[in-house]
């Protein structure tokens, strides 16, 4: 075998072993990018900040409720309404297991930015879950999930690589969209999604598997810092974000949070403060950290750093930061893109979007080929019907699925015992529903026919989002066009985007059918060709 | 928002585009019979426009950020120009146009 041959077939396969897999990663990865703004669309209840925050009034009131709800926590994090998040989130996090090490859980509680007053939003997990869905899959325990996404981030990487490497005219067919030729459209969509965002593509996938360093090359710090206790202490020494002042367990009350606000507003250049973070609150050690969101280089956030105790501010002291910490906070800044304003996420999204397209058609592409192969040859190609009731039920029946999720979050009723965790189980029961259609029609009609019932049932429920909105809620497109709430209605507008480009695809993939079914000699010549 | 640092990827890759012999023909007819020393000329221009495209984006947001932007500006003219050249090929000597004029303009002002 040449070696261009071996590289293709080593394509081919790592690409079909893992695309339906990292389809779903592509598509609820990048649903991360507005991971603020799909939970605001989802707890239509917290009321939108009014007028700019007033914190003299509502700081004191956080600095309250957390002392009365978490006396002992051994962090705060108060995040404010700025930027894309219009909430007003206290944080905190329990003690760590002094046995094991394992640090606390974070609780948090939504305060009206207006009032103050505690918020009690329905229960769902917003589009938080959906995109930690992406390295945490579900049901399932986090480290053999980071372990599985991983390895399917591996089988990206081999197949970005090889797929460079067996594109035999990667200058010559840059800008080539052939539309028209049935052979080579597909080929052609696979190679421009894969092609021009190249950048992104080789960043998403490299960092992804650097941020998962510590579940799967494990073995290394291990190796060289003993396993448990010894491990998390080597990782607070290289990755904390300042110096680590140990818990004195010596007991003083924390510092007024709005004079250190005050402060730090004084000294950011007019930004506005997003954060504050306290560790080890009411201890003689505690530290204090203000931040701001940063509008040059990669890391998003700013801090200035406070004694919890006195407030007294800490010197810009050199703090040495590990090389090995500048490099992952380097791939974590730029995989997560929270840098990024609204022009470059929106970029970053449809990257991400390029990215499902591109293992989409190339799932697509083994499938057109081994029919070919199988009508040439008059052979049956094993696996076929399979991996063709795969591809329709994963790439249209994901989407549909998610659609699933947004609107069990409208229509759920809000006293259900785990609701948020029901709104969930919709989203797979529904891809579950997709797959079975897919199996069980495919074995009636052609597969092209299950690619039109789906595609028309994802354009009739993305259209419906808005509308069961509209009925469910008073966050519609009429009140929140009217008002000017581009975040809420560009939800809206978005699911109706969705719809129409499905509902196109639809009427296209029809319209070809029908044209192939009666076919002219001229038409079945190009086909051949 | 158009930036200068775009249009300039987007002349670039047209340039570049027009360097291949099948998109010369389709988009831009009366340069169907170019010399090979003009076809260099216009890889070297199509290479020039994408550098200083580069060259402005890390002036604008420093090295880290601008080099993300400028991934992003030569991802969206790529689509952008591949979509150009597969429907409507006939419209390229005028976007060309427009965006030289645009560019001009933009740095003039």
């Amino acid at each position: 075998m040449s070696f261009r041959l071996s590289i293709t077939w080593l394509h081919t396969w790592t690409g079909l072993l893992g695309c339906w897999l990292l389809y779903f990663m592509f598509i609820t990865g990048s649903t991360g990018y507005f991971d603020d703004e799909i939970s605001r669309w989802m707890q239509p209840e917290i009321p939108v900040q009014m007028s700019s925050f007033d914190a003299a009034t509502l700081l004191p009131k956080a600095e309250e409720y957390l002392r009365d709800v978490a006396p002992d926590a051994a962090h705060y994090y108060i995040d404010f309404p700025v930027g894309r998040s219009p909430f007003y989130t206290l944080w905190w996090q329990t003690q760590s297991d002094p046995q094991t090490g394992r640090k606390g859980i974070w609780y948090n509680k939504k305060l009206d930015p207006n009032t103050g007053a505690i918020v009690t939003p329905r229960d769902t997990h917003g589009g938080e879950l959906l995109y930690r869905m992406h390295y945490v899959l579900h049901y399932m325990p986090t480290s053999l999930a980071h372990w599985i996404t991983s390895t399917a981030a591996m089988l990206m990487l081999v197949g970005l690589i090889s797929g460079v490497v067996i594109h035999r005219r990667i200058f010559k067919d840059f800008f080539s969209f052939r539309r028209r030729k049935p052979d080579r459209s597909w080929l052609d969509l696979h190679n421009l999604a894969g092609v021009l965002p190249l950048p992104f593509h080789l960043m998403i996938t490299y960092s992804g598997l650097i941020l998962l360093m510590f579940t799967t090359m494990l073995a290394v710090p291990v190796a060289n810092y003993g396993a448990g206790k010894e491990i998390r202490m080597a990782y607070d020494r290289f990755f904390s974000e300042h110096e680590v002042r140990e818990a004195s367990g010596n007991k003083a009350p924390l510092v007024e949070l709005s004079t250190l606000y005050q402060d730090a507003a004084q000294r950011s250049n007019g930004h506005p403060i997003s954060f504050i973070s306290v560790d080890n609150p009411g201890d003689s050690n505690g530290i204090v950290s203000v931040g701001w969101h940063v509008t040059t280089g990669l890391t998003p956030f700013q801090p200035l750093h406070y004694d919890a105790v006195n407030g007294a501010r800490f010197e810009e002291q050199e703090h040495s930061v590990s090389g090995a910490k500048t490099f992952y906070d380097t791939m974590e800044h730029l995989h997560e893109g929270q840098f990024a304003g609204p022009l470059l996420r929106w970029l970053y999204f449809f990257s991400g979007i390029a990215g499902a397209v591109m293992v989409a058609s190339g799932g697509v592409l083994w499938a057109i080929r081994r029919q070919q192969h199988q009508k040439a040859k008059g052979l049956s190609v094993r696996g076929l019907g399979l991996v063709q009731s795969l591809n329709v039920g994963t790439f249209v029946g994901l989407p549909i699925a998610i659609a699933c999720y947004f609107i069990a979050n409208r229509l759920l009723p809000l006293e259900l015992a785990g609701r948020g965790d029901w709104e969930v189980h919709c989203l797979f029961i529904a891809w579950l529903i997709m797959l079975m259609h897919a199996f069980v029609r495919s074995r009636r009609v052609d597969h092209i026919t299950v690619w039109q019932e789906q595609l028309l049932l994802a354009s009739v429920i993305f259209a419906a989002i808005p509308v069961i909105n509209a009925i469910t809620s008073s966050v519609h497109l009429g009140e929140t066009l009217f008002y000017g709430d581009w975040v809420l209605a560009s939800f809206d507008l978005f699911m109706l985007a969705l719809a129409l480009v499905f509902g196109v695809a639809r009427y296209k993939l029809r319209a070809k059918t029908a044209r192939q079914s009666e076919p002219c000699d001229a038409e079945l010549g190009e086909a051949r060709l | 928002m158009i930036t200068s640092e775009f249009l300039l990827s987007l002349l670039g890759f047209i340039f570049l585009s027009l360097t291949l012999k099948r998109h010369r023909k389709e988009a831009w007819p009366a340069l169907s019979r170019l010399s090979q020393k003009k076809i260099q000329l216009l890889k070297i221009a199509g290479f020039v426009c994408l550098l200083l495209a580069t060259a402005l984006s890390i002036d604008a947001y420093g090295w880290s950020r601008g080099l993300v932007w400028e991934c992003v500006w030569l991802s969206l003219a790529g689509c952008f120009v591949s979509l150009l050249l597969s429907y409507q090929p006939r419209w390229t000597p005028t976007t060309t146009l427009v965006i030289t004029f645009t560019l001009i303009t933009s740095f003039w002002v």
